[in-house]
């Protein structure tokens, strides 16, 4: 059996698709958990657009995300709610926008396959609802990853104008998006060379200067955050555990054999990848296919061979970015030469997938922490005449989210002589500063248990501390 | 004759389909309701201030315990080397029923424990969810220095299946062993689909590879 599918029908699956995904990840941001990184954007957004360009510059990342953010607060407002849908929304571009151009490049099976996927990769679930950057960098890189395609094959100048626009927009969004950035400009380059496009060569070069030039106004902020980053950083050093630990972290959905799952795929598609390349009508898809696999490993290389030679600054969350290639490289490879039945097996099995993960996602954004219970707990307990105290002083600005000065103070700054509270909450993490029940007793206060909360990735005993 | 060819063709992909579906059904099969793939479980004490046991040689500690799941897969328990000097020997993990009945010792070198932290032990044991057991930690040919055991209050630190914990014959009051349940459960409904349509697809890949999709052109691939 044979169906032909009209236009409007194709695009109408594939907007179901899309549809269909943008209701699993809006499902996923009813909550009230922020973890260190997204109370750092929270944080940022209350600033102008002025500040958030310095606020980044003092900090390790280049800030157009934050500017994209604050835009959509400033129209629908700064809630938790909005921030995720801002993360979710570059998913659904890639979903409609990115999906029409790859099923017109390489068909509708093609093009499903790829929302799928995107959708359902183990890592980019969770990411795609987090207010942060990645989620834009994926959108970028893998617009960039489709207009070089194009730039190649038709050598229009708005293909070369859309990868130099990808480009700038990567390299402004997180540094390895814009190494990843860097190894297409390079690939579409060779490409060039490799088919003798002296046209498409000179547009090309037009491209990196122009991108080069739009990239110039940061450059001075890159140097310097390049310096802070080279004396000290929090990332650990890059061991062989480190990197074996890199595919669990992308692929692991909790239930065994997941990774070598998804491994197995990401082989069987270099495989194909080579095959294609072997058959004279389908040779520059499968370079092509072989290419986006080799940006997401250029990138990991990249970031351990920089963080050998100046320090460790790289860890694989840093490959979200090129997800979207992955995901079309699986995409154009998977499904080529596989008959209907094998194909619709497969999208199944992705569906299938998807669920294990949106399982996990339920868990991670609504059970795992006590986040609510916390809320909570001290909405119901904090009155007038009392303080939220905590101990931990790095987290300082993930309490921020939930509670303003006036309503909370580090424990270490509070003199017990002085203080007119009614009852202290304090919020005691352990391994940090806390009240002995004989400290407590000498300045006239005691301690009661009430329970064991936390926030997120920080868990704390809450005591009420009263006078004695 | 060309009708004989054709009539054996269909009779050799015919037998290689219903083979390669037995093959899926036996792997449908071992995955539900056998389920020889199995997920995890983890329960463990709350962060806390931990506490010591005395040196857990001659003298065990103990903690009751009632498991949440029937397969206890390993148990994490942590114990301190006294600043390295209580780093050989071998650490035993027996386990009793409600009626102090051994039915399982599990040896461990300690030399390749965790100072201060959680080290997993396999035990690979089958209970009865919602029983009551002890777990005897004790250790054999540590010289001078056997290591201690690491304890916290049992308040609100959980995990829900400790009950008493003993240093020798005497209860320690509000305490509970620092240790980390990981037990085996049977796969949820989504993950049993997973695996399933696993199968499927290798199943149905196969009978590709195999050329049992006659006809197949694939220029069809241009509608799905």
């Amino acid at each position: 059996m044979n169906i032909r599918l009209s236009e409007q029908k194709k695009n109408g699956i594939l907007w179901i698709s899309a549809a269909f995904f943008f209701a699993v990840y809006l499902s996923l941001c009813f909550n009230d958990n922020v973890w260190t990184d997204e109370a750092f954007t929270i944080e940022l957004l209350r600033e102008n657009f002025g500040g958030i360009v310095l606020g980044t510059a003092a900090d390790v990342h280049p800030p157009l995300y934050y500017l994209i953010a604050k835009c959509f607060t400033l129209v629908f407002g700064s809630s938790l709610l909005t921030l995720k849908i801002v993360s979710i929304l570059p998913m659904i571009l890639c979903m409609t926008w990115g999906a029409f151009r790859i099923r017109k490049l390489f068909g509708l099976r093609t093009a499903l396959l790829f929302n799928v996927l995107l959708a359902v990769i183990p890592c980019t679930m969770e990411y795609a609802v987090q207010p942060r950057m990645y989620s834009w960098a994926i959108f970028f890189i893998t617009f960039m990853g489709l207009w070089a395609y194009e730039a190649c094959m038709e050598g229009r100048t708005a293909c070369f104008a859309g990868v130099m626009l990808t480009s700038v927009a990567a390299a402004y969004t997180h540094y390895f998006a814009f190494v990843s950035a860097i190894l297409i400009y390079g690939f579409l380059f060779l490409a060039l060379v490799f088919t003798g496009q002296r046209k498409g060569l000179l547009k090309w070069l037009v491209s990196v200067v122009m991108s080069l030039i739009l990239y110039l106004p940061w450059l001075p902020y890159m140097e310097l955050q390049v310096k802070g980053v080279s004396k000290s950083y929090w990332i650990e050093e890059i061991t062989g555990e480190t990197i074996r630990e890199f595919f669990p972290f992308l692929f692991d959905m909790g239930i065994p054999f997941t990774t070598t799952v998804w491994m197995a795929l990401l082989i069987i598609c270099a495989v194909v990848s080579v095959y294609m390349m072997t058959r004279a009508q389908d040779r520059a898809v499968g370079i092509y296919a072989l290419l986006l696999l080799l940006v997401p490993v250029g990138t990991a290389v990249t970031g351990v061979v920089a963080s050998s030679l100046i320090r460790p600054i790289f860890i694989v969350r840093y490959l979200l970015p090129c997800m979207g290639l992955a995901a079309l490289a699986l995409a154009i490879t998977l499904g080529r030469y596989v008959p209907k039945q094998v194909y619709l097996a497969g999208l199944f099995f992705f569906l299938c997938a998807g669920i294990v993960d949106y399982g996990q996602s339920v868990y991670r954004e609504y059970q795992w922490t006590h986040t609510a219970e916390t809320e909570q707990f001290l909405a119901e307990h904090v009155k007038e005449n009392d303080i939220i105290a905590y101990n931990y002083e790095s987290y300082d600005f993930v309490y921020d989210y939930y509670w303003s000065d006036e309503e909370k103070v580090l424990w270490q700054d509070i003199d017990l002589d002085t203080a007119s509270y009614d009852t202290i909450w304090l919020l005691d993490t352990i391994y940090w500063p806390y009240p002995t029940d004989e400290y407590l007793a000498e300045h006239g206060w005691q301690r009661r248990f009430m329970g064991n909360y936390g926030i997120e990735h920080n868990d704390f005993k809450i005591w009420a501390i009263t006078r004695q | 004759m060309d009708n004989l060819h054709n009539t054996d063709n269909k009779k050799k992909i015919s037998l290689r389909v219903i083979a390669i579906f037995v093959c899926m059904a036996a792997g449908w099969f071992l995955v539900f309701p056998i389920g020889v793939i199995r997920d995890t479980k983890i329960s463990r004490t709350a962060a806390d201030y931990s506490m010591n046991t005395g040196p857990v040689g001659e003298v065990a500690a103990i903690q009751e315990f009632v498991p949440a799941y029937d397969r206890l897969q390993s148990l994490g328990v942590d114990i301190g080397k006294l600043d390295g000097k209580a780093d050989q020997g071998t650490l035993y993990l027996e386990f009793f029923d409600a009626d102090l009945n051994a039915f399982a010792s599990i040896p461990y070198d300690i030399h390749e424990m965790n100072d201060g932290t959680l080290t997993d032990i396999p035990v690979n044991l089958k209970l009865k969810a919602g029983e009551r057991y002890y777990v005897s930690v004790r250790t054999e040919d540590t010289g001078d220095t056997p290591p201690i055991l690491h304890y916290r209050s049992k308040s609100g630190n959980g995990p829900e299946e400790n009950l008493n914990f003993y240093y020798g014959p005497g209860v320690i009051e509000d305490a509970s062993a620092n240790i980390r349940y990981t037990y085996e459960i049977p796969l949820n409904p989504g993950q049993i689909l997973f695996y399933d349509s696993l199968i499927l697809l290798a199943g149905l890949v196969l009978m590709w590879m195999t050329g049992s999709f006659r006809n197949h052109n694939p220029e069809e691939n241009k509608v799905i």
